[in-house]
C-alpha cells in the first residue's frame, strides 16, 4: 500500500469540485481503499451538499418506476398521479389476457370454421369490454376499495380512468379479432351495441357492484342474442340499421342515467358492502 | 367563551342489511383523544366505522364527524381530506412495494406534486418504523409489517381523525405490543377511534371506551369506570357458582365467577374484561355512563 495520503488542501479542492478530472479520478481510486483518506475527504465535504446528494440517491432508488403503459398515458396528457391510478386497475392484467385469448380463439376459428366464426364473434365481442369494465373497479375486485372510497379523490374520475384503460385493451383486440373473420363490417358492427352495454353497466354501477352490473348486462345480452339465433339461425337482424339505432338510443339513455347518478353523488358512497 | 364541537357526534344511527340489523339507534359523542370501540363480533363496530369513514351510507340517524355531515357531498369531501382510515382487512395492490402502496394512497388523498408527495410517503413510513423497508414487496412482509404499511397510508397528511378497524387483529403478542406503542404515538394530538374485541387493547391505549352490543351503545366512559361496573361482583370458588352469570376455569383450577356473589364470599378487584363481560354477556344489563 502507498504511503501517500490525501492532504487537507487536496481534499477541499476535491470537495469543491475544482480538481482536474484525471487527478480527481486518481484520488477516488485511492480513497476507495483507504480509510484514513475517506475520513479526510468526508470531513472536507460540505455536509449540506452531502445530505442533499444522499437524499436524492435514496429518492431515486425508492421511487416507483413507471411502466410502458404509464409512460404512454403520461405522454398522452394524463397527470403523473392519474396515470399511476389508471394502470393500477386490478383487472388490467386479466383484461389483457382475456383479450389475447379472445383474439387467438377467433384467429383459429377464422381458419378452421369460417361459417361459425362470425356469428360467435358477434355474440361474444360486445361482452368482452363489459366484463373488463366490471373488473376495473368495485368491492369484489379492488383490494383497496374501502381505502379508495374514504379518500377525497373523485370516484367517478377513477372509474373513467380505469374503464378507459381497460377498454383500450379489450375493444382494441376485439376489433383486431373481428378483422380476421370473413364478412363485411364484422370488425366494427358490434361496437355500438357494446358501447351501449358498457354505458348500461356504468349506469348500474351507481347502485350495485360493477362486476354484478357487468354480469347482469352480459347475461341479458347473451340470452337475447342466443334466443334470436335459435329462432332465425342468423344474427343478421341484430346489426340492421334499426337495431343499431336502438343500441344508440340505449347508449344515450344509459349515459344520461350515469350523468344523473354522478350529479346525485351516487358513485361516491356505498349503500351496501 | 370558546366552545369546541365534539370530534364525533352520533345520534340514533341505524343500518340494516338484507336479513340483519347491524346498527339499531346507536348514540354517542366523542370530544377527542384515543377512544376504544369495544364489542363482540357482529356488534356493528365495522358498520359504524364505515359510516364514520364516509364509506357507507346509514339508513337513519344523524352523524357529525369533525363538524361535517357525511351525508352532504361537499362536507363529505371536506371530511375525507381530514381523516385517515384503516379498514379491517386492508388490501394491497398486487406486486406493490410498501413505498408504492403508500404513494398510491397519497395520490388518492390528492397529493398531486410528486416531490412533496414522496417526502410525505417517506415521513409516514418513518413514523411506522418502515423507512428502511420501503422498497420491499408487501407480499413478502410479515402480518405486523403489513398492518404498519396500512397505518402509514392512513397517516398521510397528518389527519385530524384516525379511524382504525381492528388494527391489532391477527398479530402475535410481540407485534401487538409494538403496534399498540405505535398507535399510542400516532394518536397524539388527534382524535383516534379504534375498534377491537380485545379488552387489553383498550386498557393499553384508550382514555375512553364505547361498548357496542347488538347495534346499540351500552356504555361510554373511562376504562376504569367500565371495570368498576364489576366492582364487588367478581369472586373465586373451587367450582362454578350457580349464582354466577358468567364463570370460567382459571389456570390454577379455580373458577372465576361474575355476578352477584353469595353472602360472605371474598370478592376480587375487577378488571376491564370483568366489567365488559358482565355488560355484554349472556345476561347483559343496561347501564348509564
Amino acid at each position: 500500500m502507498s504511503d501517500w495520503h490525501v492532504d487537507q488542501p487536496l481534499a477541499q479542492a476535491y470537495a469543491a469540485g475544482t480538481l482536474a478530472v484525471p487527478l480527481a479520478a486518481s484520488l477516488e481510486a485511492h480513497v476507495a481503499g483507504c480509510g484514513r483518506c475517506q475520513a479526510t475527504v468526508g470531513a472536507a465535504a460540505p455536509q449540506a451538499r452531502l445530505g442533499a446528494v444522499w437524499t436524492e440517491l435514496v429518492n431515486r432508488v425508492d421511487e416507483p418506476r413507471a411502466g410502458w403503459l404509464e409512460r404512454g398515458l403520461r405522454r398522452a396528457g394524463l397527470a403523473e398521479g392519474d396515470a399511476r391510478l389508471a394502470v393500477s386497475a386490478p383487472a388490467l392484467r386479466g383484461a389483457w389476457l382475456l383479450s389475447v385469448a379472445f383474439l387467438l380463439t377467433f384467429a383459429v376459428l377464422a381458419a378452421q370454421a369460417p361459417r361459425v366464426g362470425p356469428d360467435l364473434f358477434l355474440l361474444l365481442a360486445p361482452v368482452l369490454p363489459v366484463l373488463g369494465v366490471g373488473l376495473a373497479y368495485g368491492p369484489w375486485v379492488d383490494p383497496t376499495y374501502e381505502t379508495t372510497l374514504a379518500a377525497p379523490y373523485s370516484s367517478v374520475r377513477l372509474i373513467v380512468l380505469r374503464t378507459g384503460t381497460v377498454l383500450v385493451f379489450t375493444a382494441g383486440l376485439a376489433i383486431v379479432a373481428g378483422a380476421l373473420l370473413p364478412g363485411q363490417g364484422t370488425a366494427v358492427v358490434w361496437l355500438l351495441p357494446s358501447a351501449a352495454l358498457v354505458a348500461v353497466t356504468l349506469a348500474l354501477s351507481a347502485w350495485v357492484a360493477p362486476l354484478a352490473a357487468a354480469l347482469a348486462t352480459s347475461g341479458v345480452w347473451l340470452f337475447g342474442i342466443y334466443s334470436l339465433w335459435l329462432n332465425n339461425n342468423s344474427l343478421d337482424t341484430v346489426f340492421t340499421p334499426a337495431a343499431q339505432g336502438l343500441a344508440f338510443a340505449l347508449l344515450a339513455v344509459a349515459v344520461l342515467s350515469a350523468v344523473l347518478a354522478q350529479r346525485a353523488h351516487a358513485y361516491d358512497l356505498r349503500r351496501f358492502m | 367563551m370558546i366552545t369546541h364541537a365534539p370530534a364525533l357526534r352520533v345520534e340514533g344511527l341505524s343500518k340494516s342489511y338484507v336479513r340483519h340489523r347491524a346498527l339499531d339507534g346507536a348514540t354517542f359523542t366523542v370530544q377527542g383523544g384515543v377512544v376504544g370501540l369495544l364489542g363482540p363480533n357482529g356488534a356493528g363496530k365495522t358498520t359504524l366505522l364505515r359510516i364514520l369513514a364516509t364509506v357507507l351510507a346509514p339508513d337513519a340517524g344523524d352523524v357529525r364527524v369533525l363538524g361535517c355531515d357525511p351525508g352532504r357531498a361537499d362536507e363529505r369531501l371536506e371530511l375525507r381530506r381530514r381523516l385517515g382510515y384503516l379498514p379491517q382487512d386492508p388490501g394491497f395492490q398486487r406486486g406493490f412495494t410498501a413505498f408504492e402502496f403508500v404513494d398510491y394512497v397519497a395520490i388518492l388523498k390528492e397529493w398531486g406534486n410528486r416531490r412533496t408527495r414522496h417526502d410525505e410517503v417517506r415521513r409516514v413510513l418513518d413514523v411506522v418504523d418502515l423507512g428502511k423497508e420501503s422498497g420491499r414487496r408487501i407480499r413478502k412482509l410479515s402480518g405486523g409489517m403489513k398492518r404498519r404499511v396500512a397505518l402509514a397510508a392512513a397517516l398521510i397528511g397528518d389527519p385530524a381523525l384516525l379511524i382504525l378497524d381492528e388494527p391489532t387483529v391477527g398479530l402475535d403478542p410481540e407485534q401487538r405490543l409494538r403496534f399498540r406503542d405505535l398507535l399510542s404515538r400516532a394518536g397524539e394530538g388527534r382524535t383516534t377511534l379504534l375498534s377491537t374485541h380485545q379488552t387489553e387493547d383498550v386498557t393499553a391505549m384508550c382514555a375512553e371506551v364505547v361498548v357496542l352490543h347488538e347495534g346499540a351503545v351500552r356504555f361510554q366512559g373511562t376504562p376504569q369506570s367500565l371495570a368498576a361496573f364489576a366492582e364487588g361482583r367478581v369472586w373465586l370458588a373451587p367450582d362454578r357458582d350457580p349464582a354466577a352469570r358468567l364463570a370460567w376455569r382459571t389456570g390454577d383450577g379455580q373458577h372465576r365467577n361474575l355476578g352477584d356473589p353469595p353472602a360472605g364470599a371474598p370478592t376480587l378487584p375487577p378488571t376491564l374484561e370483568d366489567g365488559y363481560l358482565l355488560l355484554v354477556g349472556a345476561h347483559a344489563e343496561e347501564v348509564s355512563a
